[in-house]
């Protein structure tokens, strides 16, 4: 295989990471530090272009409504005004991404839906121009329930979409495993209850923003977002891509569907702008905050659940309404668990809910295995952390299986149990099995419930991504690494540079990720935060070893005559005459001799001479570097565990300590490992206990649409967070890494229903638990 | 959020020219600007309200910010920062309720530039009421509906509504200010502090236009009476109170006022009957939290909150004792 070292094993998951260097090193300088720390980065809302004009939406300023009248003549008339660009301007195609318009492309509106977009001169003449619009409409039936909308005599929301019914069936239907109603059979007993989610938002600190330059043909444009591939692909309407330059400055918070979905609209409405008048042009998308909802909000789920009284589970069934747990790749109790009868259906409804973002996507599926460890444990009087251990597995099979068939013959150690690693390591920190309680059974001398919450998963991503990567060594001795971000999320831009470190021998220091230009064409796997670096680590290794490579080759060889800006560069012997590459190394950026270290050239003395030959690139599908493996599975393991006390009083809940612990493989930045754990523990947290929008049950509208209503966790609401890290190598990425950067937020999204559980006795499966639920459940509301 | 209309700025010299100022249509006084500005930038009320004339107060001098104990009564500025009313030691010595309760307002950012006058006369933070854009034309905009009757009702009022609003007082200081039986000192008048809170459109305080607060009297506490405050929110550091409550009990007496729970600050009578003289311990406690909310009426989704009342009086007693 390509990037193979001699007598390395095929497979790239086995590949030893290079010793002593940068991979697993701690307080290694992040590349976005000093412009973050210093306030000198830019963000996409920091972009300034000479002549720029300024634009804003028109929004619905009801749920669902009907125009009857929009008129836009004195916005228009207002000095200052350049355009106002109409729903229905017919010289207008208006983009649609995933099915989804941001810009009505009918008279049919929902909250948040555009109908104008006004440009101007200032944000302040803009607003201006937005006040003077007059817009009357027809407001129609709102739907604030998912199976309100699935009832046979709901009114229809969108008959221009299907006027016979709400039904909408989720991408990937249903899900079926095994044969369910053998499992049901074979149970001790069976139990069944439902779980709901409420309405929780993206609440980003920085809105959506799009900036466009038109230069003729040529076309710049400065994107918020976090998947340049797919926003490239988003722009080809507006110019041949060859003749567009895409930037991707930094974000202030930002992931998934919010990137993938909405923020690509706001670039495109900013080109189409942009022609229009002529004009660099900067929308403004200061609502985006709270626009749309996860694709989990306000989903319902019916379980079914049958297991054996010794806690192995037989069969799990479930009925959703909204949240996606269907599709295969991010099912995990099918992918982490020996459960061998599986049967999910899954249904959404045309309803009041205007835009789907998957910004903690998978978190539904995470929902899934907590729920039924909780149940059955519950049930059984057990720590849900042994019912989680008890069902361990992988798609239907249990561990011993997955060591004989799976890990045996792809080289992995059959003696790492990552399951069992990371509850041992998490338990012994949260001191679990002095804490853990039978549900309810313990009060406080403050006269306060104690809780205590678990949650565990699969792995989030494990797999080998699409991706590219060039490597450039510069006349002195200086590497880029041109790779344009792949996420919002900069630990594995850092990461990439390590690892480029030591598999080229070149010094941390000396190399510099070139992340914002988006003309070269090297753009890493552009999956998401949750595998970036697991799906672009491959091409780093591969185009790192590759660079290696020539620059021994080159420093062995004579340089050729060659001209050069008209000047006759002279032939030169070579730097290391009459020996051959695999009698050298590179260390450090330091060229020798292996028999005869005292022998070496630094890459900045060769480099000069050998410039305009020192470049290479690579390229990665999914499924390359498998060594012929057709079919990955999920070996590796998550652990969260939470404690909490609940005042009877109040029904509020004070979380007391929280330990994370993740089985990254093999962790490349232990440092941003461990950031995206604290991060994601608060954020997950926060939607478990806090985050809610709450609609105005007549009109529909969101009332608490604004970062002072909806709360989110500050620093002080989380008493303590520990954050530990295993390493099994049971990753299929190189050196047996894995990725693990959405876990944090949503395995801790679910994790309150537990705690709450455990500490009240009573259960309280709807997110987020909130006091007013928690006093329902004890009888005192 | 939309960059903010057009307003004129005076810059008040004299509390004479700031009342003045104040008598012109649409003008508003701003001391923090905390509430205010973003009042504006959401523009959450018509245009007939929307302030076109904002009367700094800050350039008044003698400024109105101040912290003094005179013949053991504590007088504070209008225009006295919330911070330093937390940081006083003065007011921690002898007035806990009121140092806890600016303590506990909002976020440090906030504290450092809201001021106490500001704070007692801030706008409901009901959501029908700030939604931006004026969507809601409720009762307290002129309107002629309480949008959260039959709506989403979850944080209201638990003592009913005053001219059919259900909307609740957001202020940390508002209790405290009442069971420490303060005084509020106007332009034209001095007010009880139980009686400076009123249902207006739009405003929560039963100052006239151009009326503005100059400064908070409180008498020293009388021998054996201790003061608490205890506060109930989702994020404990930051938000608007859920349910808060002040007590200053000792002494055979007991002043207790709940807020977040009615449109003015709620004093629970009836809590103090039950404690008062009594020795303070769980039980006591207990029973004058269950008397504080009898006759509590609960909407479609607030019943919670009437047990929530009941326990931040049990804590407030207990915090006395």
């Amino acid at each position: 295989m390509y990037g193979l070292k001699e007598g390395e094993p095929l497979y790239p998951w086995l590949w030893p990471a290079p010793e002593g260097g940068m991979i697993g090193k701690r307080r290694v300088p992040r590349v976005d530090g000093y412009e973050k720390a210093s306030g000198s980065a830019v963000y996409t809302r920091d972009i300034y272009r000479p002549g720029m004009l300024y634009a804003k939406f028109l929004r619905s300023p009801h749920a669902h409504a009907k125009i009857k009248r929009l008129d836009t003549s004195k916005a228009e008339a207002l000095q200052g005004v350049r355009a106002v660009l109409r729903y229905d301007d017919p010289g207008i195609q208006w983009p649609k991404l995933s099915g989804q318009a941001l810009v009505s492309d009918t008279n049919h509106w929902y909250e948040g839906m555009v109908g104008a977009v006004v440009v101007g001169e200032s944000e302040a003449i803009v607003d201006r121009a937005l006040r003077l619009i007059e817009l009357e409409m027809e407001e129609l039936p709102v739907i604030l329930d998912v199976e309100e909308a699935l009832k046979p005599d709901a009114p229809i929301m969108r008959p221009d979409v299907d006027p016979k019914s709400n039904h909408r069936p989720r991408f990937g239907p249903y899900f079926k495993y095994g044969d369910i109603e053998k499992g049901f059979a074979e149970a001790d007993k069976v139990i069944e209850w439902k779980a709901i989610t409420e309405h929780d938002v993206w609440a980003g600190v920085e809105a959506h923003v799009g900036v466009a330059e038109c230069r003729g043909d040529y076309l710049d444009v400065w994107h918020h977002g976090q998947n340049w591939l797919t926003m490239m692909t988003g722009l080809r309407p507006y110019s041949p891509l060859n003749k567009i330059h895409l930037y991707l400055p930094y974000n202030g918070a930002f992931f998934g569907g919010s990137s993938l979905i909405a923020s690509h609209h706001t670039a495109e409405v900013a080109v189409i702008a942009a022609r229009r008048t002529g004009c660099p042009v900067k929308v403004l998308d200061d609502e985006s905050h709270f626009v749309g909802g996860d694709e989990d909000a306000r989903s319902r789920y019916y379980f079914k659940v049958g297991f054996k009284l010794d806690g192995r589970i037989t069969a799990v069934q479930l009925r959703c309404y909204e949240a996606w747990v269907t599709e295969t790749t991010t099912n995990k109790i099918y992918k982490g668990t020996s459960i061998p009868n599986i049967y999910i259906t899954c249904d959404s409804a045309a309803y009041t809910k205007p835009f789907d973002q998957c910004f903690k996507h998978g978190c539904s599926t995470v929902r899934v295995t907590t729920q039924v460890w909780e149940h059955v444990a519950g049930e059984l009087g057990m720590d849900p952390s042994k019912i989680a251990q008890i069902n361990d597995g992988v798609e239907g099979h249990d561990m011993a299986y997955v060591n004989e068939h799976v890990k045996k013959p792809q080289g992995f150690d059959t003696a790492r149990d990552s399951c069992k690693e990371v509850n041992e390591l998490g338990k012994k920190i949260m001191e679990w099995d002095k804490k853990w309680h039978l549900p309810g059974t313990k009060i406080l001398p403050n006269g306060k419930y104690h809780g205590m919450g678990y949650v565990s998963t699969v792995e989030w991503a494990h797999t080998v991504g699409t991706g590219g990567m060039g490597i450039r060594v510069n006349a002195d001795g200086s590497v880029d690494l041109l790779a344009t971000q792949c996420d919002g999320g900069w630990a594995g831009q850092t990461a990439y540079s390590q690892i480029a470190a030591d598999e080229m021998g070149v010094s941390f220091e000396d190399i510099r990720l070139r992340p914002f230009e988006g003309r070269d064409g090297f753009v890493t796997e552009p999956g998401g935060g949750s595998q970036g670096l697991s799906g672009s680590s491959l091409t780093t290794v591969r185009a790192s070893r590759k660079m290696k490579q020539l620059i021994l080759e080159k420093v062995t060889q004579p340089t050729p005559l060659r001209r050069t800006l008209g000047n006759l560069m002279p032939s030169r012997p070579a730097f290391f005459p009459n020996k051959k590459p695999e009698e050298l190394d590179m260390k450090d950026s330091v060229i020798f001799e292996k028999a005869h270290p005292e022998n070496k050239k630094t890459l900045a003395q060769i480099a000069g001479a050998l410039t305009y030959y020192l470049f290479v690139w690579d390229y990665t599908m999914a499924h390359t570097g498998r060594g012929g493996v057709e079919h990955e599975y999920g070996m590796v393991r998550q652990a969260h565990f939470v404690e909490i006390e609940v005042d009877p009083d109040t029904g509020g809940i004070e979380i007391l300590k929280q330990v994370s612990v993740n089985d990254g493989g093999k962790v490349i930045n232990p440092d941003a490992f461990n950031g995206q754990q604290y991060g994601g523990a608060y954020m997950g947290l926060s939607r478990s206990t806090k985050e809610t929008l709450y609609f105005d049950p007549k009109t529909g509208l969101a009332l608490n649409d604004n970062l002072i209503g909806y709360p989110v966790n500050v620093m002080n609401d989380v008493a303590s967070i520990d954050c530990a890290i295993v390493e099994t190598g049971l990753g299929y990425a190189p050196y047996g890494s894995c990725g693990v950067g959405e876990d944090g937020g949503a395995c801790n999204h679910t994790i309150m229903p537990t705690a709450v559980y455990n500490a009240i006795g009573k259960y309280v499966d709807s997110e987020p638990v909130t006091p007013d639920k928690i006093l329902k459940a004890l009888g005192k509301a | 959020m939309k960059t903010v209309k057009k307003f004129t700025r005076v810059n008040a010299k004299t509390v004479e020219e700031a009342v003045s100022a104040l008598r012109a249509a649409n003008a508003w006084a701003m001391a923090g600007g905390t509430d205010l500005v973003g009042t504006m930038r959401f523009e959450i009320l018509p245009d007939t309200m929307y302030p076109k004339i904002l009367v700094n107060l800050k350039t008044i001098a003698p400024t109105l910010d101040y912290i003094k104990e005179e013949k053991g009564m504590l007088q504070i500025g209008a225009l006295t920062r919330l911070e330093d009313i937390a940081k006083s030691s003065v007011v921690k010595s002898k007035w806990a309720a009121l140092s806890e309760a600016a303590h506990k307002t909002a976020s440090p950012h906030i504290r450092e530039m809201g001021t106490l006058g500001g704070n007692i006369c801030q706008l409901t933070r009901c959501w029908y009421f700030r939604l931006h854009d004026n969507r809601f034309f409720c009762v307290r905009k002129g309107g002629k509906t309480c949008f959260a009757i039959s709506g989403e009702n979850r944080y209201h009022s638990i003592f009913g509504g005053v001219s059919a609003c259900m909307a609740v007082n957001p202020s940390d200081t508002a209790p405290a200010l009442v069971a420490l039986n303060a005084k509020i000192v106007t332009s034209k008048r001095t007010i009880n502090a139980e009686e400076f809170w009123a249902v207006k459109i739009p405003r929560s305080t039963v100052l006239e236009n151009d009326e503005i607060v100059k400064e908070v009297q409180i008498p020293g506490p009388a021998s054996g009476v201790k003061s608490a405050f205890v506060k109930f929110a989702l994020r404990s550091s930051i938000d608007f109170p859920i349910v808060n409550c002040a007590a200053a009990i000792g002494g055979g007496t007991a002043r207790i006022c709940l807020n977040a729970v009615y449109n003015r600050p709620y004093r629970a009578t009836k809590a103090e009957e039950s404690i008062a003289g009594k020795a303070i311990d769980v039980a006591s406690a207990h029973a004058a939290g269950a008397a504080a909310v009898t006759g509590a009426i609960a909407l479609a989704m607030n019943k919670w909150k009437i047990q929530v009342a009941a326990g931040m009086v049990k804590k407030a007693i207990l915090a006395c004792a």
